[in-house]
């Protein structure tokens, strides 16, 4: 099946019912403060266990998409940022609804989100192809040194201290271990547990940390309402001369996201708040951001959504996820019994093609839906949180014990809510521990295959190319906080 | 960072040291393989030493910052932290946990029963939500009974 196939079949009554299913669910869990796509997601994995892969993928891209582009609302009616990649949104979102034109900050929002996806989907199309036939040359070292640069890379740049996202990551690297080691065919770290004997399942291990973890810390601190601002749907339509004072800000912001999409593990809130720093930088006009700007409406969404096509890029080429969520698409696609890596486009082209189709469709289908369900979002924003917190616990333990019918992965699952509420307690960054948690199986095997085809010898980590450059990078990438920090002391010595 | 935040950091340095102390006394017990020259426990065991570090920096950190972050004006809670509810929900789903594992109640009985009292428990005006919290707990329990056993065909309780 190739991308017009891709597109057909997308287009079909049940995936095309999935795909705006899909989109209008984010949407509406990312408008609610608090709630996230990774959790929707997370819950909704255990239904697509009944699907085909196919659908299961083009439902998945739908939630992302719309989740990332739902958290507008509540940034620009509410102040809150429905997800974390709408932050910088309230800056100017929030100032121009207090002007009175909430329908043209949200229309912005909108307009600039489905350029940055489509931009991001053209990437998507031109770039994953290449690379995984470059990534298909990968030596086991190279790829050991590429997820090393990844995990480091994610713990560098999520959460305020990179130790803190170091040590997130290497929980997740430590708690991957438990099971059977492929390489020996021996059980491993599962201290006499039978359950354990395949390690801890990926879903519980999601649905506990984004799920559980999330409901616990809502209930602790609960996210205020906001102070809610009238909404009119005067300016809603961008105009042309928008569009067209706009453009450069948009392809600008857009490249960026899609770069920084790229990147793996960084993800939309870097994209968005780099476009918007950018954005400030290059404007005639820069003491107008923070006070209603439209172009700094406009970079901060056209990044955030162009994340989603760029973050697809490492994970369809060489299996790397390019965001949390990615983890999910990777995740869902393990349960499918498909390897995420360079061979998907190989082994299963037909997955790739339709991840890539659903990800513009969801575009689509997100501008489309935006603009029809801004005035209810706003109804959704005051639905009682008494309501929904216990109902989302449900759905984590019926979904856990669904997915595998024994009740040891619902403990397993409360048992990682537990370590994700402490883990966003303590501000450990979520991100790298579930990247860490998924990586690590391949970062080992890797390392351990290399080391079998050189009797031992780790001296390909310095000889060949790639591997040198990506060390190189992690190294740096690693020590780059403690070089500024000194620099920054010798300046203010002098 | 408030008080409680930092107890959670130093909570989770600790529980990573821990954790880690056991990987490597586990990864110390495997012996290497026969055709490869590191085995099963070498990376396990540079990852639980590297863990171990990083939690002593996390715990330098706190131990430093400590007296400015956790001090007693910032041990006071949030108004908005209602550590009660919390555990009082987390200890309703324990229960409820436990009700399904034990196997002895269908589960959609359980689930209603779950879903009405952590409604209630959440609720500031329990008379007035509670025929909402009834009829949401109800919908809600019987249909995912009725969704997962009967369409999704899984084995439920």
């Amino acid at each position: 099946m190739g991308l017009l196939d891709s597109f057909l079949y997308l287009m079909g009554p049940w995936p095309l019912f999935l795909c705006v299913l899909g989109t209008a669910l984010g949407i509406i869990v990312g408008a609610i403060p608090g709630l996230s796509g990774a959790m929707l997601i997370a819950l909704t994995l255990p239904l697509t266990f009944k699907m085909v892969p196919e659908q299961a993928m083009a439902l998945i891209v739908c939630m992302y998409t719309g989740s990332i582009t739902g958290g507008l609302v509540s940034a620009v009616l509410l102040r809150i940022p429905g997800t974390p990649s709408n932050v910088v949104t309230v800056f100017d979102g929030y100032a121009m609804a207090q002007q009175g034109q909430a329908g043209r900050a949200l229309g912005l929002g909108v307009a600039a989100s489905f350029f940055g996806a489509v931009f991001a989907w053209g990437a998507l199309v031109l770039l994953t192809k290449p690379l995984a036939d470059i990534a298909v040359r990968f030596t086991p070292f190279d790829y050991f040194a590429l997820v090393l640069t990844a995990l480091v890379l994610i713990s560098s740049v999520s959460g305020k201290s990179m130790v803190k996202g170091l040590l997130a990551g290497m929980i997740g690297v430590l708690l991957a271990f438990p099971g059977m080691d492929d390489n020996t065919g021996r059980t491993r770290f599962t201290m006499g547990v039978w359950q354990l004997t395949s390690g801890f399942d990926i879903l519980p291990v999601l649905v506990g940390v984004f799920g559980v973890g999330t409901v616990m810390a809502e209930l602790v601190k609960p996210i205020g309402k906001g102070q809610a601002l009238v909404y009119s749907s005067d300016g809603l339509w961008m105009k042309l001369s928008e569009w067209k004072s706009q453009f450069w800000n948009l392809v600008r912001s857009s490249a960026i996201g899609t770069w920084i999409g790229i990147l793996p593990g960084v993800g939309a809130s870097v994209g968005s708040l780099v476009a918007y720093t950018v954005a400030k930088n290059v404007s005639r006009t820069p003491e107008e951001f923070g006070n209603g700007s439209a172009s700094g409406i406009v970079a901060s969404e056209a990044a955030n959504n162009a994340t989603v096509g760029g973050a697809l890029i490492p994970l369809l080429a060489m299996g790397i996820p390019g965001s949390v969520i990615d983890v999910f698409l990777m995740s869902a696609m393990m349960i499918h019994g498909i390897q995420p890596g360079p061979l998907l486009f190989e082994q299963h082209a037909s997955i790739v093609y339709v991840v890539i189709a659903a990800c513009l469709l969801s575009s689509v289908l997100m501008f489309g839906q935006m603009y029809l369900m801004i005035p209810f979002l706003r109804r959704v924003l005051d639905v009682p949180r008494q309501f929904v917190l216990p109902l989302i616990m449900v759905f984590c333990v019926v979904g856990v014990f669904a997915s595998s019918n024994r009740m040891f992965d619902v403990w397993i699952m409360l048992g990682f809510g537990v370590l994700g509420f402490l883990m966003e307690r303590g501000g450990l960054p979520l991100g790298p521990f579930v990247i860490g948690f998924i990586l690590a199986p391949i970062a080992e095997s890797r390392l351990r295959q290399g080391l079998m085809m050189t009797d031992g010898s780790y001296l390909p980590l310095v000889t060949q190319p790639l591997t040198l450059t990506l060390m190189l990078l992690a190294v740096l990438l690693l020590f780059w906080p403690l070089l500024r920090t000194l620099r920054r002391n010798r300046r203010s010595r002098h | 960072m408030d008080a409680g935040e930092s107890r959670a950091e130093t909570a989770l340095a600790l529980l990573a040291i821990a954790l880690s102390s056991l990987f490597l006394f586990e990864g110390a017990k495997l012996k290497p393989g026969v055709f490869e020259p590191i085995g099963p426990g070498a990376v396990p065991m540079g990852v639980a030493v590297l863990t171990i570090v990083l939690s002593l920096l996390v715990l330098h950190a706190r131990w430093r910052a400590g007296p400015e972050l956790a001090g007693p004006d910032n041990a006071q809670a949030a108004p908005s932290e209602r550590w009660l509810l919390m555990l009082g929900m987390a200890a309703l789903t324990l229960v409820y946990a436990a009700m399904l594992h034990a196997g002895l109640v269908r589960y959609g009985y359980v689930t209603v029963a779950y879903l009405l009292a952590t409604f209630l428990l959440m609720s500031d005006r329990v008379r007035q939500d509670l025929p909402w919290a009834f009829a949401l707990a109800l919908t809600f329990g019987m249909g995912l009974d009725y969704v997962f056993r009967y369409l999704l065909v899984a084995d439920l309780p």
